[in-house]
């Protein structure tokens, strides 16, 4: 099956500023799945350097600055980690910003 | 009814919003959380429009390190308390305008009082533990809630209407880590701009708002973009409503 991902802001550039990635699953992949293939073949990064600073978006395994979204809903919302994908799914990755 | 002065005043917005949606600014009571940098945008452009009631809360004091975002104060100002010094210069800025400014921290003990019966709440904080409680305070006092976010050259904004959009335990059901953010001052204007176009929209009713869409601001490639959020059924905050 074929997912689409969209990135924003700084995941965006990290992901060769790439407004939408269709990625090639197998039937059955979930959420961390996807997140796997997207670390090891299109180079999404554990840290992500801003400016003088650095945005750290995995600790290990452990997702931490990113927000992801299926079709629209927050995955915490979902199966977590092992939410399933479907066929034409819409995935969302974007940092949270909390300043004010 | 507009007095001549204030058909004056505002007879470049009269051109779009006609006399009856001046007349609803004037009769509008909004509440400002926080008067950073955010805030500082936030309540010039709500005074300068004609909003006929202000309430913005802030306990802070002012500090050297504010002035590159804070353009509610000068330098002279640091060292006062925010909301006196905001509350001088919002009323310079528009005297027509009821200006309360109140020098308190938000918390779960007081949100309710401090909110009292105005009619939307403008999120204008800088943490998520505070938003969180303005988020529920909305959704309990059935008012919108106009949220905004920056970091750096990023921000994002969002307008939840209770019972009816997404809100923003629905976007973000667990605090972000807490960090220290980079501000870069023009991205509070950007976005505070975007937060005080939604609520003059909401009470003039025009156009289309945010509902159910993040918009994300993108400063350092010049990219506006946005998302499709959807309700979370279960949601803790707004599950019920
Ligand atoms: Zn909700």
């Amino acid at each position: 099956m074929k997912v689409t991902v969209r990135p924003f802001l700084f995941i965006r550039d990290a992901l060769g500023d790439q407004r939408e990635i269709e990625v090639k699953l197998n039937s059955s992949a979930t959420i961390s799945d996807l997140l796997t293939t997207l670390r090891r073949e299109y180079g999404l990064p554990d840290e992500i350097p801003i400016g003088r600073g650095v945005f750290e978006l995995f600790h290990g395994n452990e997702v931490r600055n990113m927000v992801i979204l299926k079709d629209g809903r927050n995955i915490r919302f979902l199966e977590g980690m092992e939410t399933k994908l479907e066929d034409g799914a819409e995935i969302a990755l974007f940092p949270p910003v909390v300043g004010g | 009814m507009l007095t001549e002065n204030e058909l004056k005043r505002y007879e470049r917005q009269i051109r779009i919003f006609g006399a009856d949606g001046q007349e609803r600014l004037k009769n509008a009571k909004v509440f400002v959380a926080g008067a950073g940098g955010l805030g500082s945008a936030i309540s010039i452009y709500l005074a300068a429009a004609g909003i006929g009631g202000i309430r913005i809360v802030d306990h802070e004091k002012i500090e050297l390190s504010n002035l590159n975002r804070q353009i509610l104060y000068c330098d002279e100002d640091v060292g006062r308390e925010k909301a006196a010094s905001a509350e001088e210069k919002l009323k310079k800025i528009n005297p027509d305008v009821s200006l309360e400014a109140i020098s308190e921290t938000i918390e779960e003990n007081n949100v309710l009082e401090l909110v009292g019966d105005f009619d939307l709440i403008v999120d204008a904080m800088d943490n998520f533990h505070t938003r969180y409680l303005l988020n529920r305070t909305a959704i309990v006092k059935n008012i919108p809630f106009f949220y905004g976010a920056i970091n750096g050259l990023y921000g994002q904004a969002t307008t939840i209407i209770p019972g009816k959009t997404a809100c923003l335990r629905c976007i973000f059901p667990e605090p972000p880590l807490s960090m220290t953010f980079p501000v870069v001052g023009a991205t509070c204007g950007v976005i505070g701009c975007i937060q005080v176009t939604e609520i003059v929209k909401y009470i003039v009713k025009m156009g289309s708002s945010l509902e159910n869409r993040l918009l994300l601001w993108d400063g350092l490639n010049a990219k506006i973009d946005e998302i499709e959020i959807e309700r979370n059924p279960s949601c803790e905050d707004c599950g019920w409503k």
